[in-house]
Formats: structure tokens, sequence, C-alpha cells
């Protein structure tokens, strides 16, 4: 990977971020989608997208990212917690 | 202190038993098999060994006096009709049956069981509607009454309640509307937290990623199912 697409990626991340911590979830998606085009299985960047997913209501489609999450980063805290939630509902 | 008897303790009957002396109530727990007794004895404050199907042994474990009976026995369905026909002989006021199926449940009814119980068939149901509707949570509160969890569909997004006429369009009620609360941790990790606004106000405006929690009658459930 180039070092203009990590550049890429990490203002992709701080974008999403933002939008997310202002409740902006589909803009945060759209950002955490598109840095995941560079880099597939970054498993911060599944569970970043995951959440946001969580937060538009569609339990599916982030449940099947916290999977992910879990297959590239088995020990991964947060997306287990948030998987365990999503089964208990 | 509110007493009650559990009547078998198979893995439902022990579970009953155990809540309800979770919650502070007074237990007696009957299972007339010796091997099953010994299993509980040291969990359960008051554990007998004998035969419900014997209104004399149920008169003697005090049944009588007990505010409720929960039955909650495995296969024998010739011994869970007898005994719940001698609690309700015995006038304990509240008796729940678990049934094998609903032929059973129908037989239980008939006698007098003033609730019957398919667990595995009521998990069953819930598992398939989670499946089915994620987001999506019914609770029966009264017979034709439920309170339903609902994704806030994006119809409502961005309307105040009030404007909604949730009342008049699904003749429901809005009790609660939970919201997310987006954070970073200080790991920088996306999270949120829950906030449950109750009751909320006419006023309040639902957002995207809302749950809202009504109660309505259940006619109008399939007004709410999949809305998106």
């Amino acid at each position: 990977m180039s070092s203009g697409e990590k550049r890429s990626i990490q203002e992709r991340i701080e974008k999403g971020k933002f939008y997310f911590i202002n409740g902006k979830y589909e803009y945060a998606i759209k950002e955490f989608e598109e840095a995941l085009k560079l880099s597939p299985e970054d498993p911060e960047l599944l569970y970043s997208l995951g959440v946001a997913l969580e937060g538009t209501n569609s339990f599916e489609a982030a449940r099947e990212k916290y999977l992910k999450v879990l297959e590239c980063s088995p020990g991964h805290k947060m997306a287990r917690e948030h998987l365990d939630r999503l089964l208990a509902k | 202190m509110r007493s009650f008897a559990v009547i078998g303790l198979g893995r439902f009957g022990a579970a009953i038993a155990r809540y309800i002396e979770e919650e502070g109530g007074e237990v007696v727990a009957i299972e007339k098999d010796a091997s099953k007794v010994r299993d509980y004895e040291s969990e359960f404050t008051s554990v007998v060994e004998a035969d419900a199907a014997s209104i004399k042994s149920l008169r003697e474990l005090g049944v009588s006096d007990v505010d409720a009976a929960v039955v909650s026995i495995g296969t024998d369905m010739a011994a869970s009709i007898l005994i719940t026909l001698l609690l309700k002989e015995l006038g304990v006021p509240l008796v729940i049956v678990k049934a094998q199926g609903p032929l059973h449940g129908n037989v239980l009814k008939k006698i007098g069981a003033n609730r019957v119980v398919y667990p595995e068939n009521d998990i069953a149901k819930d598992i398939a509607r989670q499946l089915m509707w994620p987001g999506y949570n019914e609770l029966e509160l009264a017979p034709g009454l439920v309170i339903l969890e609902i994704s806030a569909p994006r119809a409502f997004t961005g309307k105040p309640l009030k404007k909604l006429k949730i009342r008049s369009a699904y003749s429901a009620n809005v009790i609660a509307v939970k919201r997310k609360e987006p954070f970073l941790t200080e790991e920088n990790q996306t999270d949120y937290k829950e906030k449950v606004i109750a009751p909320p106000d006419p006023e309040t405006v639902i957002e995207s990623g809302d749950s809202i929690i009504l109660v309505c009658p259940a006619s109008s459930v399939d007004k709410f199912r999949g809305m998106k």
C-alpha cells in the first residue's frame, strides 16, 4: 500500500469518526466503506463500520461486520460485546 | 412473604424455583425422583420427595396455602393433568402448567389451569421473530395487548411525535424512545450508549437509529412489522 493510500484511509477514518460522533451515521458509513475498499480486512475499520451500521438500526449488516472482525482478529473485545448484544436482541 | 409450589424439578421447574428464590419468594419444590431431590436439596430452601399426584401429600405439604403453583412435569401428561386438577380442587388461586403440546394445553385449560405455557415453543417463536425482524421485539402484556419495540422507520425520522399521529394512525401509544449516544472510547474507537426517553414529550423529534417502544392492540402489530 502506497503512503498516499495510507493517508487516504486515515483521512476517511477521521471523517467517518467525526460524522459518527455527530450522529450522522449514513455519512460515517460511506467514509468507512470507502476506506475499506483500500484495506478490506482491517479489523478496526470493519468494527467502526459495524458500529455505524448499528447506529442506523441495520442490525443484520452490523452483525456481518462484527463476525468478519472476529474472523480477522478473534480477540477483538468490543466486536465480541457488540455481537453478543445484537444476538440477544 | 409470597409462597409458591413448584412441582417437577426438570430444567424448567428448577429454573422457576431458582428465580422465585432469587426474587425473595418462598418455594416448596416437589419432586418424586429421589436423585433430582438430592441434586437440588442444597440449592433450594425446601425440596421434598413426594408424589404430587396425591391430594393427601399436597395437603400435608401445605400446598393449599400457596399463592401460586407451577406444574412442570416432563413427559407424563396424565400426571400433569391430574396434579393440575388436584391443585384447583385445593383452591390454589393461580396454577401455571407447562404443556407438551396444543392438545395437552387444551385439556389443561379445560380443567382450570390459569395459564398454560409452552417454553420451547415460546422461545422458538421469539428467536424466529428476532431472525425475521431484527430490531423488532414484542411482549404480550395481556390478551390482545402488546408492547412493541421497533426501529424508527425512515418515514418517522426528523419529525416530532405529535406530528406522526401514531395514536390515530396505528391505534398505538408511544411509551418510550431509545436513543443511541455516540462517543469515542479512550482508545479512539467508536461506540455508543443507549439513552431511554420515557415518557417522551410530544415534541420529541425521532432521530435516525432510534427505537420506539409502544403499546398497541395485537391487531395493530402487522402495521409495524417490517416497517423500514
